[in-house]
């Protein structure tokens, strides 16, 4: 069965431009050579931190990015070439959730219009009234009451503003959505409710999301499976229940290790701490992306391709302990 | 009111802090930010201040450094007793000389806390200086050492790099060796990791355990990571709404949390060792300073808020074994 949304190999390089005639004196490898499908009615999330290449994955799925090789297909159709109306279309099923929902909203705007301008763009709706009463019904769907229509963002607190946020991504019926640090941005009471908001909007409309997030307590809460990123690599992939019982790739354990969880009995847990810093993604290392800070790294992993193996049903990890 | 008892062993605590109270001015009227907030802090202790955006642990730390902005903001009343020594009468010049020396801080971000013109080296030294008058390659062979002590290699070439040369970990390791640079008392850390990758803040984390066991100073630590308290501090005090709602020794809190506030904080928090399903969350946000409402500050949300919430607010008690909870419909322990 084709999946709804397919990335094979998608690799985006950035050029660094230095000089007056703009030569070009590095390349920021941003992602390289990723490949993950969501279906419908299902999360995938990807995890990682800061320049790990997440967000710009993101951005080559709502085609804000153009991959600089490989493909991003919809319903089996490759989308990156899409152009005009084609393109359009993709993004009417294609939306997109962001961060700060204090500045993804237009301050000029009232929540009706904010949310109507999906519509009218995509040609919803026969008449402005019709498109109001639409509003009115995608609004309630993410908690927010019909008198919301004629306030401003700034009246809202952010709670109530990202979830506008998802009123705007739903209202041209999309069928999935990329949330990239979604609840980030949101205190832990507020972020609570609009992971459950997230979660319910899955299971009444079939919605399949790629939720973008540094938190893994809340990917483990939301994703059906998971992939983790470093420097651009997808370095394991697996359904959210194995990967936080059984992570396989080093990275990964390091990763769940440092996480601090709220119980005081856990304190003299043994805490894998990784030395170092993430290398810079203009020079990665070669080899396996992770060997510089890796603790079992040995002199194979400092060179050449490391491939993908598939220790279990439906995991992937990209490291030389699982040949 | 002393909420914050703990054994002392008869000497004055390292920070105590006595009915602060911080109003800042909302377009002519003023409001209060924090109200009556009273905590301490023994020597090589950690105390950590949690809450959510707009609680006022950040204005409390402020206040008690003496680095709010007045106007508008202005301390209505409030001692801060450094080693006994309420400081909050001084001018200041004499903050000045206190600040950096007999207390120090750890803020956020350490991409903005550092001057981006002058050198790493410079500004240690700088530090050193200002409360000492010693030869300046003295005061930066001091600052060399402290940032060995703090794991950044090589400190000599380090001394020379401007901040935008270093990674977010390291720079947050070179304000922590400039708060360690004089030796303080006590340590106002400001969400100090929340910037940071959480492979980079469990290792900033570690230093700060490593720094204070070794060297006995004090923390008070600023955080909305409940992960985070219960993973390194000694007793933490919960904040809402400009209040000290709940405080009690780490253990106690997290297995026993009291005040329906802390109840909903601790069940929101999405945890590694649960698996999915509904998260319980707390109904509406919390409020705007001047939408805060007359009673208890949490009783809009509270599901369990009855007519004397709505009426007044509610004191700060000793529910038992120094837990203290300012929440009427908790009772006391061994009582009704």
């Amino acid at each position: 069965m084709t999946p709804l949304v397919e990335c094979v190999g998608l690799t985006r390089h950035f050029p660094i431009r230095s000089g007056v005639f703009g030569r070009t004196a590095g390349v920021v490898h941003a992602v390289d050579d990723v490949s993950f499908h969501a279906d419908r009615g299902e999360t995938y999330s990807l995890v990682g931190e800061s320049g790990c290449g997440k967000t710009t994955t993101g951005r080559m799925v709502i085609r804000l990015e153009k991959p600089t090789s490989g493909a991003m297909r919809l319903d089996g159709e490759d989308v990156s070439n899409l152009t005009g109306k084609a393109l359009s279309a993709f993004r009417r099923r294609v939306q997109a959730v962001f961060q700060d929902p204090f500045s993804s909203l237009n301050p000029r705007m009232t929540v009706g219009s904010i949310v109507e301008e999906g519509m009218l763009v995509h040609g919803i709706g026969h008449s402005p009234s019709e498109r109001r009463e639409r509003a009115k019904e995608i609004l309630a769907l993410t908690g927010m009451s019909p008198d919301s229509l004629d306030r401003f963002p700034h009246e809202f607190s952010g709670g109530q503003r990202q979830r506008v946020g998802l009123a705007r991504a739903l209202s041209t019926g999309p069928d999935f959505i990329v949330a990239d640090e979604a609840v980030s941005a949101l205190d832990v009471s507020i972020q609570a409710q609009i992971i459950n908001l997230l979660a319910e909007l899955r299971e009444k409309l079939g919605l399949g999301y790629l939720f973008i997030a540094h938190d893994l307590a809340v990917v483990k809460h939301l994703s059906d499976r998971v992939g983790v990123m470093y420097l651009g690599h997808l370095m394991e992939e697996a359904p959210a229940a194995d990967l936080f019982r059984e992570p396989l790739h080093p990275y990964t354990k390091a990763l769940l290790s440092a996480i601090p969880e709220p119980d005081p009995a856990k304190r003299g847990k043994k805490r894998i701490i990784l030395s170092g810093d993430v290398p810079r993604s203009d020079r990665p290392p070669a080899g396996c992306r992770f060997h510089t800070r890796c603790p079992e790294a040995t002199d194979r992993c400092r060179e050449g391709d490391i491939p993908e193996s598939h220790p279990a049903v439906g995991r992937r990890v990209r490291c030389l302990l699982y040949e | 009111m002393d909420s914050t008892k703990t054994a002392g062993d008869g000497r004055s605590p390292r920070l105590a802090v006595e009915g602060l109270s911080v109003a800042f001015d909302q377009g002519g009227r003023e409001a209060l930010a924090v109200e009556d907030v009273s905590f301490r802090v023994e020597r090589g202790e950690t105390l950590a201040l949690v809450g959510e955006s707009g609680c006022g642990k950040s204005v409390t730390c402020m206040a008690v450094m003496r680095l709010l902005a007045t106007p508008p903001a202005r301390i209505v009343s409030g001692k801060v007793l450094l080693s006994g020594k309420d400081v909050m009468p001084l001018g200041n010049g004499e903050m000045r000389r206190i600040r950096g020396k007999r207390m120090a801080m750890i803020f956020q971000e350490p991409m903005t806390s550092f001057d981006p013109v002058y050198t790493i080296g410079y500004q240690l030294v700088e530090a050193v200086l200002t409360h000492e008058a010693i030869d300046p390659a003295e005061a930066a062979l001091r600052a060399q050492a402290v940032m060995r002590d703090v794991g950044l290699a090589d400190p000599a070439g380090l001394m020379r790099r401007y901040p935008h040369e270093l990674s977010g970990g390291m720079k947050q390791r070179a304000m922590i060796a400039m708060a360690l640079v004089e030796n303080p008392e006590i340590i106002l850390c400001d969400e100090p990791t929340t910037a940071l990758d959480v492979t980079i803040q469990a290792q900033i984390m570690d230093l700060l355990a490593k720094l204070r066991d070794e060297r006995g100073v004090s923390l008070l630590f600023i955080t909305h990571n409940l992960g985070l308290v219960a993973g390194f501090a000694h007793r933490a005090a919960v904040m809402y709404s400009g209040r000290i709602i709940e405080t009690a020794d780490v253990e106690a809190l997290y297995a026993n949390p009291l005040h329906p506030y802390t109840i909903g904080l601790f069940a929101s928090v999405p945890r590694l060792d649960q698996d999915g399903g509904r998260l319980p969350s707390i109904p509406g946000s919390v409020p705007s300073l001047p939408e805060r409402p007359v009673g208890c500050k949490f009783w809009p949300r509270c599901d369990r808020a009855r007519d004397v919430c709505r009426e007044e607010d509610p004191p700060l008690e000793d529910k038992g074994r120094g837990h203290f909870c300012a929440c009427r419909l908790v009772a006391r322990e061994g009582g009704a």
